[in-house]
């Protein structure tokens, strides 16, 4: 009953009215920009410059980036929390201020802001009657989603007596409890241990199974490496790099040969005999670079020379890492 | 009691132009904010993208406004009670503790105490209710703005209209409970006050029943009750800071009744327990609870005929005119002279049977004023008479025949005095025009004087050089009493509405501004609605030149001038380029900005419907209808002018 209700309730169909609209695309800016201005009108920041992106279904899409690179601002516009100073942003084919968009998404912010005088029971009820779900199909979703993020126990202790991993868990959960098409996650592994870290990344791969769409920011590399499908690196306000992780880990100018059953002679030797050592060949490829590195090499290039940069899922050469 | 305002609802809503108002003040929010908008927008976006914006905004207010779903209201209803739990009982408590204070100075003396109870309770119920709607309003929002939370709601499907609906629903839940609670409480307290009952300071014994002679009693005092053959010296014991005279009272079927005089705005039903058997007289006697003390008299004011007033007063030759000036500066009294052919006729319409539940008697309320030029008998009141005269058109037929009855009485001066007019009326006389006077008729009162519901009351002054004071709530008929539970009620639905109207002004304005800013705004308009009259005397009086003669002091700016200066309110402006500023700032923008805003604003004065319990008269129901429909349009005005303020608001840009 959970999953099949994950469209609008009964009563209130979604209706797509925009003709352009491919079901396959879940996300689409085009020439996103967000410049902030002071109470005269006069520009501050220029938080978001241009961006373009698009989020396929089922994918889980990471948005890296320093702090104040335009990342939660990208969240915050296509959430609907900022209007747009140009350009244009969809979330399924509907403009980000239509309200009937949202109840197909679900969302985690950076820091839980939730109620802390209601319980993880009230809690989840509240956000439930905001989705216009019956009383029924409230508590069943409560009470499974309580349970799925491991805090039964404490289902009617009020939040602010809740650790952060805790408060993070039920956030977690209320951005699920209309078992929305797209959840968007703002650092869903902060605050969290090393245990509630492996459990929330394996959600995300559980929902990514269930043929969700998930968008997250983190600064925790390895957290992104480890889930995300593709990923869009900003740097004050532009988009550096987007492309599939694995692509864009890959040292194209470099091999690696990984062997079995060497003799220490041989080993000594692999660079000049590698053919005639009698040793078997299992693999040979490119070697990965970490995330991390390559986060940092695109955060020093862009400070070195600023301005756009070629990114890979564009087409661009990106040289070789 | 002074009622200066007598207007229907109709009235009120269609010729005094309540809804023109309401209309006109709508349409120049609606232009001003559409202009307003476009001006913002233009300024960032450019004139094109504007007017797409502010489109775009008005025609999602359609789908907001229907789309609503009750559910996600009350969550944010519900949500905003929680939130707000605590206070609730805080103020609940500060309530309780007032009255336990209140307990100690209160008390059931006074002469008439349930007017104390009545003006502190409503005071204080006023100003903790208010206190209470303003402070849980003004920071929810904000608060939830300035703590993010509200990122959880805004991403969820929640349209702008139902945060901004469903926090006034709570907020509104929330404090009618309340109230519900203050008024409960205050008002067991106060029938819990005034209740009490007394008994016999000593025993009767037959040298305590003074006889009473040629209306006297032997003291040379006029008995308590005109009735009484016999007043007792014996007092009762003192209760409530007050004690009661008694007197026997012989009834028409011949046997006695024993009466308390009315002291502290009551008095008790009493019952005699032993009977003296050599005199026959009461011994013992027990009293009741207080009677006559909590009313809700339901009056019958006199009303506009056709072109003819309420109530209108004719000098010693007959001709109309507007009462005798004896020197007071406010002239809510006119004045007759005594000893003359000076009347004051009170036209009254709707008197019939089933209103007065075919009784056979018709109680008139006089609330007389007196205005002494010589003392004369200190032991007499002012001698007056009324005249109940039926209407007919004389003109239209010759044989229409004027029945009419004077019934002559004292003025009590200073309370509510009752004349039982019998059904059965003697000494009546017809005047036929052409024809000689019929005196010593017997009429009915329903079929021959007010056969159709209409009447005139003419009132005269007996007494030579004295003068009776009439205003138009002076006379009325009194068609029994509501239950006093049920108008305290009703009186709490008037700081009901003041609620609802200072719930609705703090949400809208809290869609925008910070909290403290939003308490400041709130109590600045609450002030200003409660000043609106006297902004609208001074800007009257300032816009139209005549200053000297209405104000002193001038404006705002001059007040300020005059303030900083210490000058003197009736020293003139220094003349120069300085003062014509001054007056121009004040005459041409400040005051008519001032008095324009005053008509969207609610008068909150008239919320505050206390007189009405504390003097024992029920509640109008054209002037309820006009607070709760004032509270509702104010309500629904800024609850629509929050709407568009949140929906344009950027949350995350806070």
């Amino acid at each position: 009953m959970v999953s099949a209700t994950s469209q609008a309730p009964a009563g209130a169909p979604l209706v797509q009215t925009n003709v352009d609209y491919d079901p396959n695309v879940v996300i689409d800016t085009q020439n996103l920009t967000k410049v902030y201005s002071d109470f005269w009108g006069r520009s501050k920041v220029r938080a978001l410059k241009g961006l373009d992106l698009e989020v396929r279904k089922g994918e889980v899409f990471g948005l890296l980036g320093p702090n104040g690179s335009g990342k939660s601002t990208t969240i915050k516009l296509l959430l609907g929390l900022l209007f747009p100073s140009g350009g244009r942003a969809t979330i399924f084919g509907k403009p980000t201020t239509e309200v009937s968009k949202n109840e197909r998404i679900g969302y985690l912010p950076e820091e839980s802001y939730l109620y802390r005088f209601l319980t993880a029971e009230e809690t989840l009820d509240f956000y439930g009657r905001l989705f216009d779900m019956p009383s029924d199909l409230r508590r069943e979703r409560a009470a499974k989603l309580i349970e799925k993020v491991g805090l039964k126990w404490a289902r009617r202790r009020p939040l602010r007596e809740y650790s952060k991993g805790m408060t993070r868990r039920i956030g977690l959960a209320q951005a699920l409890i209309n078992d929305p098409d797209l959840v968007m996650l703002d650092e869903p592994t902060s605050g969290l241990d090393p245990l509630g870290t492996r459990e929330m990344k394996d959600l995300i791969l559980e929902l990514k199974e269930q043929g969700k769409t998930v968008v997250m920011c983190s600064h925790l590399l390895a957290d992104v490496q480890d889930v995300c499908d593709r990923i869009a690196i900003l740097y004050q306000g532009e988009l550096k790099e987007m492309g599939r992780v694995d692509e864009l880990l890959e040292v194209t100018n470099q091999q690696q040969i990984r062997v079995e059953g060497l003799t220490k002679d041989a080993q000594a030797k692999i660079a000049e005999i590698l053919a005639q050592s009698g040793g078997k060949m299992l693999d040979v490829s490119s070697p990965k670079n970490t995330l991390e590195n390559l986060f940092l090499d695109i955060i020093r290039e862009s400070q070195a020379r600023p301005g756009a940069r070629g990114i890979i899922g564009s087409g661009d050469d990106n040289g070789g890492r | 009691m002074v009622v200066e305002e007598f207007r229907s609802f109709s009235d009120w809503l269609l010729t005094e132009g309540a809804l023109l108002t309401f209309v006109f003040v709508a349409a120049f929010c609606a232009v001003t904010g559409l202009l307003l908008g476009f001006l913002v927008s233009s300024f960032r976006h450019g004139p094109g993208e504007a007017f797409y914006a502010v489109s775009q905004t008005v025609f999602q207010a359609v789908p907001d406004a229907f789309g609503m779903k009750f559910r996600r209201i009350w969550a944010i209803g519900r949500l905003a009670m929680k939130e707000n739990f605590r206070l609730f009982l805080v103020t609940l408590i500060i309530f309780v503790t007032s009255l336990a204070v209140a307990g100690w100075f209160i008390g059931g003396g006074g002469k008439y105490p349930e007017r104390s109870y009545v003006s502190f309770l409503f005071f204080a119920a006023q100003i903790l209710i208010s206190i209470f709607a303003v402070l849980v309003s003004a920071f929810s929002l904000p608060n939830d703005i300035l703590s993010k939370t509200i990122y959880t709601v805004v991403t969820k499907p929640v349209r702008a209209s139902e945060v901004v609906l469903g926090r006034f629903v709570g907020f509104a839940v929330l404090g009618t409970v309340l109230l519900t609670f203050v008024g409960a409480l205050s008002y067991v307290f106060m029938v819990r006050g005034i209740n009490h009952t007394h008994e016999l300071s000593e025993e009767i014994t037959a040298d305590k029943w003074l006889p009473i002679v040629d209306g006297f009693t032997p003291d040379g005092r006029r008995p308590f009750d005109p009735r009484a053959v016999f007043e007792s010296t014996v007092l009762t014991t003192r209760n409530n800071d007050h004690v009661h005279r008694i007197a026997i009272v012989v009834l028409d079927d011949g046997t006695f009744d024993v009466v308390a005089d009315e002291t502290a705005g009551h008095t008790h039903s009493v019952e005699v327990v032993e009977t003296d058997p050599e005199t026959q007289r009461p011994k013992v006697v027990s009293f009741g609870p207080p009677r006559g003390n909590l009313r809700a008299r339901q009056p019958i004011y006199s009303t506009p005929r056709g072109d003819l007033p309420a109530l209108s007063l004719t000098d010693e030759n007959g001709a109309l005119n507007n009462g005798v000036n004896v020197g007071e500066i406010w002239d809510y009294h006119k004045y007759i002279q005594g000893g003359t052919q000076a009347t004051a006729t009170f036209r009254f319409s709707g008197i019939t049977p089933q209103r007065f539940a075919n009784t056979d008697s018709v109680n008139v309320d006089l609330n007389l004023a007196v205005f002494r030029t010589h003392i004369g008998d200190l032991r007499r009141r002012i001698e007056a008479e009324i005249e109940l005269r039926n209407v007919v058109d004389v003109a239209e037929t010759e044989t229409a025949q004027v029945k009419s009855v004077k019934i002559p009485f004292e003025t009590e001066e200073f309370k509510v005095q009752t004349l039982t007019i019998p059904r059965k009326l003697k000494n009546g006389t017809i005047r036929t025009v052409g024809q000689p006077d019929q005196v010593n008729q017997e009429f009915d009162f329903f079929e021959d004087i007010v056969p159709n519901g209409e009447l005139d009351l003419v009132v005269r002054c007996i007494d030579q050089k004295q003068y009776l004071g009439v205003a138009r709530a002076s006379i009325y008929f009194h068609a029994g009493d509501s239950s006093f539970g049920w108008n305290y009620l009703r009186g709490f639905l008037g700081i009901w509405a003041q609620m609802l109207a200072i719930i609705a002004l703090s949400v809208a304005l809290s869609t925008f501004l910070k909290g403290p800013v939003v308490l400041i705004g709130s109590v600045g308009v609450i002030v200003f609605g409660y000043s609106a009259k006297f902004i609208l005397f001074v800007a009257d009086s300032v816009i139209g030149g005549d200053r000297l003669a209405d104000v002193w002091g001038g404006g705002p700016t001059e007040a300020l001038y005059r303030l900083v200066t210490q000058m003197n309110l009736q020293h003139p402006l220094p003349i120069g380029l300085g003062s014509d500023i001054i007056e121009f700032v004040d005459a041409k923008v400040l005051l008519p900005g001032m008095k324009s805003l005053s008509f969207a604003v609610p008068r909150f004065e008239n919320f505050n419907l206390a007189n009405y319990l504390a003097y024992g008269y029920a509640i109008d129901n054209h002037m309820l209808m006009i607070n709760l429909t004032t509270a509702f349009a104010f309500a629904v005005g800024m609850l629509i002018i929050g709407y568009f303020c949140f929906k344009t608001r950027e949350i995350a840009a806070a």
